[in-house]
């Protein structure tokens, strides 16, 4: 999206909150035209769905539970724990690195605006597109294929779902935060590679955190990334409920707004030690 | 033939250098490459917490498949990764400097990319496999080191000549971006599993179609004796390598003629 | 003497895909692919001796690039023979690599990040160049270009015109017999330009070195090329020297007349004036433009006639320079018939 996009997207425009909404749409029109490629970023973070179905169920053969968990619930928790990762995919964090190096313009006209949410808006067109597809494999993948089961109640569904959504926003931040760096380094891969690679340990994607080593399991719990995907999936399976329940619910939350905070703190950090350097 | 060689190696020193001059790129990209390679690792360690071993291969065992499979896609991404610069070096006609220089347009190609960071990837590798092997047991004979060697060499073929071929969809549709030779070269990920865990249909994939299984699983079970293993599948590897490397070089002839368009 | 460059009847055609918009196109071509075969050359004549100059001249698409990556390899002919330097480039691309060397104006063949005098090195290894022959090379390309500070320095960190000079420097490290410069001087300030002109043509004289250029700057042609060769559609619609042009097709002229305010229904008169003579008056506000043949009739005489007929204020007598032929030519006001004569497009 280059930076013309964005005048055009902006000019015109009266409260904030439109821009906003304009901004979102032009890259959704982008993403949109580039859905094949989307549809194969996601697939092949399913890749290990596949490898890690054949390998639980290789662990499963002679025995009924593995940390509590049995294995229609490992079964459930792989599907969907990747389809959640994959919501916020690959293109949503390339996009809010783009910005920095081409979006001189954006920060021209955005200061009255919040860079955060600006850059919230803008990747949210690509989450839309990348989200979408990858619920279509979830379901697909899930249903069809590896018979996941349904949440473990009416209520169960309903918090995963709210915790879902805490989740989301919560990874849109921390990927915001990693983009930040792009101030220093032009290689955008390597940090999006290391994100995705811690994410997927911290957060409970490549396994459960209740399967995790003591001392690894502490440092997940502590950490904000297991509110994008541990948690939620902790509702949908049941295992934490009443007052454990409202707890988790209750850091993921409280995790929201520090990393709300802290982002725009630090962005607007990062711009003035950047104006300060001329970069 | 020494002196393609030769020039190639120059090459790829040239972008080793153009690499280090950008410093924190380098380190960062090398810690990122890393960190996946190491997801897969932590993986196996917690999974192993739990089980005793898996489809009866133990931690260790699976951590020479593991090992194998990095170090063979690290030696690529240290010498052949230039071919992910094909679709746009197609698209904006660089490619057209390669057909006009004395020299062959695939070496040329291979060195068109150093990803340094391939040398962190090896290392791990040899690292994982080393430690894998040294608590398997193995009864050490006088074809073991040779037949490892051998697996590590072809693996790398076979894992260049895929990511070669895949790539080469840019003569046909130039305008694809590299969403499908990424998704085939992380289908190498199966391989770094026991093979008996998986149903038919994916064993046959990554034996014979992406012959991963190949530079990993089969010549492992022989050296590790897990099961009982042909003597034969020491050649595995060289079959792989062998029919890969044929499969690139004859797409490659063709890619080459679609892009100077004979026949037209 | 042998050309150095030839080919005889040489023809390039290209299919190119049709495909509808949208998702729907796609699809459509999936199933049922249509394809259409566009000529970009179209029986194409040359040949060029050894030490000559030649300029490669067409509007865009008029099959000028894909000449000249027929006659350097990258492309494949769909019929005829082309030949370099005693080698068929398609069939023996790297022979022929090696007595060639290609400048693309728009993109570098140095390495970015590394010193120039590496790039060299490097050339000199790819193209085999025993040691002393490119120890000799360099030293001269070096002096005569002035590449001395330039040479530690890596490609990224240098200026355009400071880049076309290394780069020049690069594709001669190996003493090719021919040289072909693609717009080589494509944002270059004068200064430099001319520098690099002066360079190619001690080149040639010096080292017999032929050149084949295509250009859109007719400074460059009219500098280095003796001799011009126009090709349009696909066909070679002028061969010779570029003094010629203007000669051959510089005999429509055009006589910008200004008229006295109020002059009004000037064409009338005028046309009646000159009725036999000319080919086309049209008016403008000011006054009227003439079209005439100067073979027929001289500017003189018509200078006369209009200034007789009409109530001139002023005369301005249009340029036929070849630089306008061929700006012309590259705007496409000119259209050419099968036998090279020309027909100004209304």
């Amino acid at each position: 999206m280059t930076s013309l996009d964005t005048e055009a997207a902006l000019r015109g425009r009266t409260s904030p909150g439109s821009k906003y909404v304009s901004l979102a749409r032009t890259t959704l029109q982008q993403a949109i035209a580039y859905r094949i490629t989307t549809f194969f970023n996601v697939g092949l973070t399913f890749i290990w769905v596949i490898i890690l179905y054949y390998l639980w169920r290789a662990a499963y053969a002679g025995r009924a539970s593995i940390a509590g968990l049995s294995w229609d619930q490992m079964r459930t928790y792989v599907v969907i724990a990747y389809g959640i990762n994959a919501l916020v995919g690959w293109r949503t964090g390339t996009a809010m690195m783009a910005t920095i190096r081409t979006g001189d313009v954006v920060f021209g006209m955005v200061r009255p605006l919040n860079y955060c949410t600006t850059q919230l808006a803008r990747a949210l067109g690509f989450t839309v597109v990348e989200g979408g597809i990858s619920m279509v494999f979830t379901l697909v993948i899930g249903l069809l294929f590896l018979h996941i089961q349904a949440p473990a109640s009416v209520g169960s569904a309903l918090l995963f779902v709210l915790a879902l959504i805490i989740g989301f926003l919560t990874k849109m931040l921390v990927v915001f935060l990693v983009s930040l760096l792009t101030f220093w380094t032009l290689n955008g891969m390597g940090l999006m590679w290391s994100q995705q690679a811690i994410m997927q340990i911290l957060s409970g994607t490549i396994v459960p955190l209740a399967l995790m080593p003591g001392w690894l399991q502490v440092v997940a719990k502590v950490l904000p990334l297991r509110g994008i995907v541990s948690t939620p999936l902790e509702f949908y399976l049941g295992t934490a409920s009443g007052w454990a329940g409202l707890g988790l619910l209750g850091l993921q939350a409280a995790w929201l707004v520090a990393l709300w905070l802290i982002s725009n703190l630090a962005w607007k950090r990062a711009f003035r030690i950047v104006e300060i350097q001329g970069g | 033939m020494v002196r393609p060689l030769r020039i190639f190696f120059r090459l790829q020193l040239v972008q080793l250098r153009s690499a280090m001059e950008y410093r924190a790129d380098f380190w960062i990209a090398a810690v990122g490459a890393i960190l996946q390679q190491l997801v897969s690792i932590v993986f196996l360690v917690t999974f192993f917490g739990h089980v005793s071993s898996l489809g009866g291969w133990s931690l260790w065992q699976i951590l020479v498949l593991q090992g194998l499979v990095m170090t063979a896609d690290g030696i690529r991404e240290m010498f052949a990764d230039g071919v992910w610069k094909l679709r746009a070096d197609v698209n904006d006609g660089s490619f057209d400097r390669v057909l006009v220089r004395p020299i062959s347009p695939a070496l040329q190609q291979f060195a068109a990319l150093a990803s340094i960071h391939g040398i962190g990837n090896s290392s791990l590798g040899l690292v994982v496999m080393v430690l894998g092997l040294a608590h398997s047991g193995v009864v050490w004979t006088w074809w073991t080191v040779p037949v490892l060697v051998l697996t590590m060499l072809c693996g790398t073929v076979l894992t260049a000549s895929i990511s070669f071929l895949t790539n080469m969809i840019a003569f046909w549709e130039p305008s694809a971006q590299s969403a499908f030779p990424t998704l085939v070269a992380l289908m190498r990920d199966f391989a770094k599993f026991p093979l008996d865990v998986y149903g038919a249909g994916i064993r046959i994939v990554v034996t014979v179609i992406l012959p991963y299984g190949l530079i990993s699983y089969y010549p492992s079970r022989l050296i590790l004796g897990v099961g009982d293993s042909p003597g034969w599948w020491a050649t595995t590897p060289l079959i792989a390598a062998a029919g890969s490397a044929a499969a690139a070089a004859l797409v490659w002839r063709r890619g080459l003629n679609r892009y100077q368009g004979v026949g037209n | 003497m042998s050309p150095i460059v030839s080919a005889e009847g040489l023809v390039k055609r290209f299919r190119r895909p049709q495909k509808g918009p949208g998702l729907a196109g796609a699809v459509r071509h999936l199933l049922r692919p249509r394809h259409e075969t566009v000529t970009a050359v179209d029986g194409v004549d040359l040949s060029i001796e050894p030490g000559e100059s030649v300029a490669y001249v067409g509007p865009n698409g008029a099959g000028k690039s894909t000449t000249i990556k027929l006659l350097t390899g990258i492309l494949v002919p769909s019929a005829g023979t082309v030949q370099v330097c005693g080698v068929r480039p398609h069939l023996d691309r790297q022979a022929n690599a090696r007595n060639i060397s290609v400048v693309f104006g728009q993109r570098t063949q140095l390495w970015w990040d590394i010193p120039v005098i590496e790039s060299f090195r490097l050339l000199g290894d790819i193209y085999a160049v025993p040691g002393p022959e490119y120890r000799r090379a360099v030293d001269e390309l070096v002096d005569v270009l002035d590449l001395g500070p330039l040479l530690g320095v890596p490609a990224r960190q240098l200026s355009l015109g400071q880049r076309m000079r290394c780069d020049l420097g690069a594709a001669l490290v190996h003493a090719p017999q021919v040289l072909f410069l693609d717009e080589p001087t494509i944002g270059l300030d004068v200064a430099v330009k001319a520098r690099l002109r002066e360079f190619v043509g001690r080149m040639r004289v010096q080292r017999g070195l032929t050149v084949l250029l295509t250009s859109h700057d007719l400074g460059d042609i009219e500098e280095l090329c003796p001799r011009m060769i126009m090709i349009d559609k696909g066909h070679i619609v002028y061969d010779g020297p570029f003094d010629e042009v203007t000669r051959r097709f510089g005999w429509e002229q055009k006589v910008v007349v200004t008229l006295a305010e109020g002059a009004s229904g000037a064409a009338a008169p005028a046309r009646r004036a000159l009725a036999r003579i000319s080919l086309a008056i049209e008016e403008t506000p000011t006054g009227l433009v003439v079209t005439f043949d100067s073979r027929l009739i001289s500017s003189g005489e018509v200078i006369k006639e209009l200034a007789v007929a009409l109530p001139v204020v002023d005369l301005a007598l249009e340029e036929t320079s070849a630089e306008s032929i061929v700006r012309r030519l590259y705007e496409g006001q000119l259209s050419f018939q099968v036998t090279g004569d020309v027909e100004a497009e209304r």
